[in-house]
């Protein structure tokens, strides 16, 4: 590998090891939005102790989650991880259509509770729930 | 030379050090690899799928299981045969792209250790392995200079020091975190007896602990970058690692991977003597076999895996062949005999892994709980009659098939696994009762009654039961 080559994959990689742990941190302080830790080497962090519950609903009906995704999936929804609920939430919608609800709570340490989503939306079509 | 250019190329490590580094850290990837396999049926279950760039999710395919399943078992092989030495200049960058493939395909691997192994095994791709020397010695204490290894000496102080930062929360320096974290009873007593014999609250003392953490981490991060402080720092961190493995935390094989790493830094006497074994890169004594050595060791390796019972054995038996037969031209390590023996060693050791874990077990399980609780029913009983076959000692396999057939209504092919299963755990009342609702559908009274009558022995007021036992009293002999 030529110096010049070498020093460009330095440059890389030690970029996005400082870059992928700071944006961490700077990203916004809206609610669940230092959920995910990916990528910033947050070992044992006081994020990793929060515990949410997710709780959909179909037509008025609670969706049995174990019946619909596998259990890992469940696990990471209780994390609260942004991508994974707006995953489930679109895979649900297409599986099961409107009218499709999610109330997503989560206690962090310390007891305190964030609640993420009410449930007065319906996930298909984004319009309010009377 | 600029200082950066100086800061890179200046770094030295021996043939003996980075040796036995690969042969530990390549062992425990082998062995991970392997552990990820029960994990396979996850992937692609209903359709679902999130990977680490979900910006690309809707150009990337859903992972599948038995593409999951074959990447892990040939990564398996990869690893071990890289521990042994029998690959590194083609078999390392082919290994290190399946890591990736299979770690950022999907957010269901969330282990950020599996992040650090991606990262470490890229850094390992441009590591001078076998690079010619021109002074070469018997114990391995000859040096060469390497800016990859300097680097994965940098990205270990990355880690550690953003651990740190990610501690210095009040929620982590209060000892609120660690102390609920923290689930080993002992570990908890011994707190309270130390916060005693101290006179101090036990909130204070987790909160001294969790900001020793903090501090120690810090240590870590600058330690690896001083050579002249690598023996306390290597103390410190495997004090660490050490811990964190007594306190039961669930992070899989992070710790052992953390204890190999730190065999870079680690005092050269105790290189020198692990390099003493040399069982890092076997040797064949006599003359040289060459190509039937290697047709043979193939032949063989085909042999040995096909005692695995994976899913799609012929497209992993054929990959692994394959991968070898390809890598066999481009090969940079030992002889053609010494990479046949290694091989058929690697094959043996995937089926040792086999018969000494529950993995493959565990593979089927899994994906016959996901597929009976999401409705395919026709898939969980092929999942739990290999179960079964598998592990004929376990109970809850047979029960789990012979639930399935009754629910399929194949009462008959139902009866033998639950007979089997009352077997092997007769206090399980739910396995009697499934049973008994099993005969009572053949209309074999007596053989219900009989089922029927151990569930009341062992839960009285099953009310299924009840009825089934009632239903055929007069059956009773």
């Amino acid at each position: 590998m030529s110096p010049r080559a070498r020093n460009t994959f330095l440059a890389i990689f030690l970029t996005s090891q400082i870059a992928l742990p700071l944006r961490y941190y700077l990203r916004a302080e809206a609610p669940g939005s230092t959920y995910d830790e990916r990528f910033a080497w947050r070992m044992f962090s006081p994020v990793r102790m929060i515990r949410c519950k997710a709780v959909y609903e179909h037509d008025g009906a609670p969706v049995e989650l174990s019946e619909e995704i596998h259990s890992a999936w469940g696990t990471l929804l209780q994390r609260g991880r942004p991508h994974v609920v707006d995953a489930v939430s679109r895979h649900l919608c297409r599986e099961k259509g409107p009218t499709l609800t999610l109330e997503l709570t989560c206690r962090e340490l310390g007891d305190k509770r964030v609640q993420l989503e009410a449930g007065h939306i319906d996930l298909c079509t984004g319009k309010g729930i009377p | 030379m600029s200082a950066w250019n100086r800061y890179w190329e200046s770094f030295t490590i021996s043939t003996a050090r980075l040796s036995v580094f690969r042969f530990c850290f390549f062992l425990i990837l082998g062995w991970d690899c392997w552990d990820q396999i029960s994990h396979a049926p996850r992937y692609g279950a209903g359709g679902l799928n999130v990977s680490h760039l979900p910006m690309l999710d809707d150009l990337l395919p859903t992972p599948e299981r038995l593409w999951m399943l074959g990447a892990f078992v040939l990564m398996s092989y990869l690893a071990f045969r890289i521990a042994l030495g029998g690959a590194t200049r083609y078999a390392l960058p082919l290994l290190t792209a399946l890591w990736g493939a299979t770690y950022f395909i999907s957010q269901l691997d969330s282990y950020q250790h599996h992040y650090l192994i991606f990262l470490v095994l890229l850094i390992c791709c441009f590591v001078p392995w076998d690079a010619p020397r021109e002074d070469p010695k018997e114990d391995g204490s000859d040096e060469r200079g390497s800016w990859a290894v300097r680097l994965l000496t940098v990205q270990i102080s990355v880690l550690y020091f953003w651990t740190a930062v990610a501690k210095m929360d009040p929620l982590w320096l209060s000892g609120q975190t660690l102390s609920t974290q923290i689930k080993v009873p002992w570990v908890k007593e011994w707190m309270l007896s130390a916060a005693q014999t101290l006179d101090t609250d036990i909130a204070g003392l987790w909160a001294l602990a969790a900001v020793a953490v903090t501090v120690g981490e810090l240590a870590v991060a600058a330690g690896w970058q001083l050579r002249r402080f690598y023996l306390p720092t290597m103390l410190l961190g495997l004090s660490f690692h050490i811990g964190v493995e007594l306190v039961e935390f669930k992070i899989g094989l992070f710790s052992y991977f953390m204890m190999s790493i730190y065999l870079l830094i680690a005092p050269s006497s105790i290189i020198r003597a692990l390099y003493g074994f040399r069982a890092f890169a076997p040797r064949l004594p006599g003359g040289a076999v060459g190509t039937p050595a290697l047709a043979i060791a193939l032949v063989a390796g085909a042999a040995i895996l096909s005692r695995v019972p994976f899913e799609s054995a012929a497209l992993i038996i054929t990959l692994i062949t394959g991968v070898a037969l390809a890598l066999e031209p481009r090969s940079d390590a030992g002889t053609r005999d010494q990479r046949a023996l290694i091989h058929v060693l690697v094959c043996l050791m995937i089926l040792g892994l086999h018969t000494q874990t529950e993995q493959m077990r565990d593979y089927f399980r899994f994906l016959g709980g996901d597929t009976r609780r999401r409705g395919d029913l026709i898939t969980a009983t092929m999942a739990y009659r290999n179960v079964t076959e598998i592990d004929p000692t376990y109970a809850s396999g047979f029960y789990r098939l012979g639930d399935l057939l009754y629910r399929q209504k194949k009462y008959e092919d139902a009866v033998a696994p639950l007979e089997q299963a009352r077997v092997l755990d007769p206090d399980e009342w739910q396995m009697h009762l499934r049973a008994a609702q099993v005969y009572d559908a053949l209309g074999r009274g007596p053989e219900a009654y009989a089922a029927a009558s151990r569930v009341l022995q062992l839960k009285p007021d099953q009310s299924t039961a009840k009825k089934i036992a009632s239903r055929h009293r007069t059956s009773d002999p």
